[in-house]
């Protein structure tokens, strides 16, 4: 660990890093001010405080990273990326190692504490053996590792890297001779070893990257399949986390607020069938069509709608959403309230796609903080009524699994379901009034698990058995029955919106007001409604739920929580506005001239006092004599350099008789004497100056004359 | 000038036993006779204890005595002891190697602070109080201490306090190899010191000692005295730094040693060339200072070369 690295290798190392990760522009010049020491013999003598400054600038370098990372919409999450950014964060260290007289540096510099025991060691007189290392191969080890985000697919990857451990070896190995099946063995295991530390270093950006947004009730949902927590066991964990936060500009509040709807149930997953491609042309064959987009009158607004025709819009919407999304995921399920219109003030990049049961979802939005717009109508544009699938024996919003089909028909039975003569509304609040009279709402199942050989399925045990369940079994029981009772219906996931903040501006929607409900298809009742039907919101979860899953919000935690994400989505979202950007950079311009004016101040001031200390003349007090010799100090000046502030005029003086001059005898003679005199009338307080005087300036004047045989100095003047 | 010739009598008689550190030996004599104490940290074997020996056997009638510091060296076995008379039924008091004109004080860390603080007293006041009777130290007294500069383990560090009670503090360091040889060739019949003749009396040294208050300090010199003293008081790297008595030691001391260079008045020169042995060894370096490799020496010597000199 004490060796230096050969020469340019670790500049090879960062360009190599800078190639990999598309960060060359950066690389280049790090790389050259790391190389230049080796053609300028610049170096400074760094104190024990400058190491442990420079380590205070990597992890202030860290901090800078992190904060720009995160002003540009990184997750708090994700902070392990910027271990790309390694080479950059430890530059200053390796610089001052670099650039010092040092050797090596001393280790205790990196923690406080090892800094604190090595300091009171030295206190109190106990001996210590600092640890001193060279930062060159850890850095070079570093620079290697951080690129391991890039691509280890590529094969230049593996070259470099196999020449890079290669240079590294033959450099630490140099000095012990040449031993070649040696150097060969410890290549191939060095090798082995950094792809593998590469490899691990990989694998860990991989598992972090992965996975899709966690919502409610810790599963996983995405726009085309959300797996429930159905025959789950055990209490559900719920996140207080607010998700969404909603603001009202006047209108009514909407109670739910949905994400997604689906409307095929299998194994406890609700899935998205998109309608058969030939049947409707509008949607793809993932089953989404995109949005058209205007402009409003004033030509900034980007609004997106769904339906054929332009929708008339007020310039104020009536409700607004902010919350967070995954930029690696691709597609957000965005919530809306039912029958919305249009939404808009997304980001132009971002595009913003619809499926024939009404969820929106957003692809490729610039910043994961969002904030959207949401115009409502009379009805949805976005829902298109049931479909009939060609090749199957039920329309699909009326399919029910064949194994829920038992349990769901006894059900029927019982409840009279069947009855013709019922209409869809009382179909309804004889589900409705069966679950309040006999089910409970719980998130805690206590069930033994249902058995796979037998024939009962969850949704059975749940109509038949417990009895017991929260608002995914309410919601896929709703659904299922409905649809046995021939009423289409759709499952749908999204919020209740039922939390106000305290300044009563907004509500949120934390994870606990996840909910899922039901949306049937309800034929119109009176005969001058044009339309065949409309899909209306049923939801049959005993409302005890809230107040069941209300947990104790009001500990300071949760509130500080509160208030520093809303704060931190706030600004961010403040800062992806086009007028603020400009903002921003200055702010920060600002911030980073004002340290640099600070620094190179500090370092301008220090040079000073360090000039000016040695250039400081002495004053002589008012009475003290002035002799000839003093006269002389200029010429003398000239041929042996100018006087150092601390050096005392005789003993300067006697520099002049080391000179390599043929007539310094005869200077001797005179010089000698002169020094005594002079010393006598400056420093003795007893002798009476006048005759001494007179010697004196005769001595002065000989020296002169004697001077003018000497050379002028050559070297330049101190 | 008599006191100059008895100067260089001692001088050249401890220079003729002790090889190779004639500045050092100048500077510690010069010390002696201003009434101060010197602490000499060397390696083993430099010398330390012949130097004592020597300055000692030197002066004709002077007393010597030595203590050999151990860890479990009491206050009473370097003060003296207080002993019941049987006959008489009185306390007879016994006094200890501190009454004494010459004292060395050997390997002064290895004791506790408890006996180390017992020459407190004495090194400042010439006198020592026993049992609430003070006894007065009569004449000339001159502790000579040593510790050694490498060993660590089981020793006790001087407290700040006794080392400002040191006038100086000097190291010899190892000598050229001619002259290590030339004390090779001295000891092949039996030690110098063994058959080294007293060159001065008792009488002459405390006649020099009268004589150094004679040598005239200018006001000038003073203030340039204060200066390099002060100059410790503003740096941060310091964190005690130098006492009003080290510009005291310091000016008496330049005045004794332009007595043994042979003038009448004291320049900048001796003064420069004094303060680092006299005002470092006061100083406490900050660990960080000392992690650097700041030492109390080379901060003296920064400030002597950036306080302007009197010209």
């Amino acid at each position: 660990m004490s060796s230096s690295p050969p020469k340019l290798l670790a500049g090879i190392a960062l360009l190599y890093w800078g190639y990999l990760t598309g960060h060359l522009a950066a690389a280049i010049p790090a790389a050259i001010i790391l190389e230049a020491r080796s053609v300028v013999s610049l170096r400074w003598d760094f104190k024990y405080e400058s190491y442990i400054k420079a380590w205070h600038l990597c992890i202030l370098c860290a901090a800078l990273i992190a904060t720009v990372s995160w002003i540009d919409g990184m997750r708090l999450g994700r902070i392990h990326t910027l271990f790309v950014w390694a080479p950059f964060i430890f530059l200053p260290i390796e610089l001052a190692q670099r650039f010092g007289n040092a050797k090596n540096i001393p280790l205790s510099i990196f923690s406080f504490f090892a800094r604190r025991k090595m300091l009171s060691d030295i206190a109190e007189g106990r001996k210590i053996t600092p640890r001193l290392f060279n930062t060159g191969y850890p850095y070079i080890t570093i620079v290697i590792l951080a690129t391991a985000k890039a691509s280890r697919h590529d094969l230049y990857h593996y070259l470099g890297l196999s020449i890079l451990v290669g240079i590294c070896l033959y450099g630490y190995t140099k000095n012990n001779g040449r031993r070649p099946v040696a150097w060969t063995c410890a290549f191939i295991l060095l090798l082995a070893l950094s792809w593998l530390g590469q490899w691990s270093m990989y694998k860990v950006f991989r598992h972090y990257r992965g996975g899709g947004q966690q919502t409610m009730l810790n599963q996983t949902m995405s726009a085309t399949e959300t797996r429930t927590n159905i025959g789950r066991l055990g209490r559900i964990k719920l996140n207080p986390k607010i998700l969404w936060r909603m603001k009202l500009h006047g209108g009514p509040k909407p109670e739910l607020l949905q994400s997604a709807t689906y409307n095929e149930y299998s194994k406890a997953r609700w899935l998205h069938v998109p309608p058969k491609s030939g049947n409707s042309s509008n949607y793809d064959e993932f089953g989404y069509r995109a949005s058209s987009s205007a402009a409003t009158a004033e030509g900034q607004r980007d609004i997106r709608w769904f339906s054929t025709d332009t929708p008339t819009l007020n310039d104020q919407a009536p409700i607004s959403i902010i919350g967070e999304v995954d930029a690696k995921v691709k597609e957000h399920p965005l919530p809306t309230p039912n029958h919305f219109i249009a939404i808009g003030d997304l980001d132009a990049e971002a595009s913003v796609e619809c499926n024939s049961l009404g969820t929106i979802r957003m692809a490729n939005p610039n910043y994961n903080v969002i904030e959207y717009a949401v115009w409502l109508g009379a009805f949805s544009n976005t829902e298109e009524p049931p479909t009939d699938q060609a090749d199957s024996n039920l329309p699909l919003d009326l399919s029910v699994p064949t194994s829920e089909r038992d349990a769901l028909k006894r059900v029927c039975t019982q409840l009279d379901l069947y009855n013709p003569s019922l209409s869809t509304a009382e179909k309804i609040e004889k589900i409705k009034n069966f679950f309040i009279d006999e089910f409970t709402y719980s998130t805690h199942l206590t069930t033994p698990r249902f058995d796979r050989g037998k024939r009962q399925s969850s949704i059975g045990i749940f109509l038949e058995g417990s009895r017991t369940g929260h608002c995914e079994y309410f919601a896929s029981a709703t659904t299922l029955l409905l649809r046995e009772a021939g009423i289409p219906a759709r499952y749908c996931i999204g919020y209740a919106v039922n939390e106000r903040t305290e300044d009563k501006t907004e509500w949120v929607m934390r994870g606990l007001h996840a909910h899922a409900w039901c949306r049937a298809w309800i034929k119109p009742s009176a005969d001058n409604d044009h339309r065949a039907g409309k899909w209306v919101d049923v939801d049959l979860t005993p409302p005890s739920w809230q107040s069941i899953e209300a947990h104790n919000l009001d500990n300071w935690k949760q509130r500080l929580a509160d208030k520093w994400q809303r704060m931190s989505e706030d600004f961010l979202i403040w800062r992806t506005k086009e007028t603020n950007k400009s903002k921003v950079l200055y702010v920060l311009t600002a911030i980073l001239s004002v340290v640099a004016i600070w620094v190179s101040w500090r370092l301008w001031s220090s040079r000073q006092r360090k000039e000016d200390a040695l250039l400081r003349p002495y004053k002589r007090p008012k009475n003290a004599p002035h002799t000839p010799l003093h006269k002389l100090e200029s010429l003398v000046t000239k041929k042996i350099g100018r006087r150092p502030t601390g050096t005392p005029l005789c003993e300067w003086l006697h520099e002049l008789l080391l000179l390599d001059v043929a007539i310094e005898n005869e200077l001797e003679e005179s010089l000698l004497p002169a020094i005594a005199l002079h010393s006598a009338i400056r420093f003795d307080p007893a002798i009476s100056s006048a005759k001494q005087h007179q010697e004196l300036a005769l001595l002065s004047r000989l020296i002169k004359r004697q001077l003018k045989h000497y050379p002028n100095c050559r070297k330049p003047i101190r | 000038m008599k006191s100059l010739d008895t100067a260089q009598r001692l001088e050249t008689s401890i220079l003729s036993i002790i090889k190779g550190h004639d500045k050092t030996i100048r500077n510690i004599l010069a010390c002696m006779v201003s009434g101060g104490h010197v602490l000499v940290e060397d390696n083993p074997g430099t010398g330390k204890t012949t130097l004592a020996k020597t300055i000692a056997q030197s002066i004709k009638g002077t007393q010597f005595s030595r203590i050999q510091f151990t860890p479990d060296l009491l206050p009473s076995d370097i003060l003296g002891v207080s002993i019941l008379n049987q006959k008489t039924s009185e306390f007879n008091f016994h006094p200890g190697p501190i009454f004494t004109n010459i004292l060395l004080a050997d390997e002064i860390n290895r004791a506790s602070p408890r006996t180390q603080s017992a020459l407190l007293e004495s090194m400042a006041e010439r006198q020592a109080t026993i049992e609430g009777t003070c006894h007065r130290i009569d004449g000339m007294f001159f502790v000579i201490a040593t510790q050694n500069a490498v060993e660590f383990r089981g020793t006790y560090p001087l407290p700040e306090a006794q080392m400002d009670r040191f006038t100086m503090q000097c190291s010899l360091g190892y000598i050229s190899p001619e002259e290590e040889s030339s004390i090779l060739t001295s000891q092949n019949d039996g030690h110098p010191l063994d058959h080294h003749q007293p060159s001065v009396s008792f009488d002459e040294v405390q006649d020099i000692i009268n004589a150094v208050a004679d040598i005239r300090v200018s006001d000038e010199l003073k203030d340039y005295i204060v200066a390099l003293t002060g100059a410790t008081r503003g740096i941060e790297d310091i964190q005690l730094s130098a006492s009003p008595r080290a510009s005291l030691a310091l000016m008496k001391v330049s005045q004794a040693l332009s007595l043994f260079e042979g003038k009448d008045f004291v320049t900048p020169e001796t003064i420069q060339q004094l303060a680092p042995d006299i005002i470092a060894h006061r100083l406490v370096i900050s660990p960080e200072a000392k992690f650097n490799g700041l030492t109390g020496r080379s901060i003296v010597e920064k400030i002597i070369e950036q306080t302007p000199a009197p010209i």
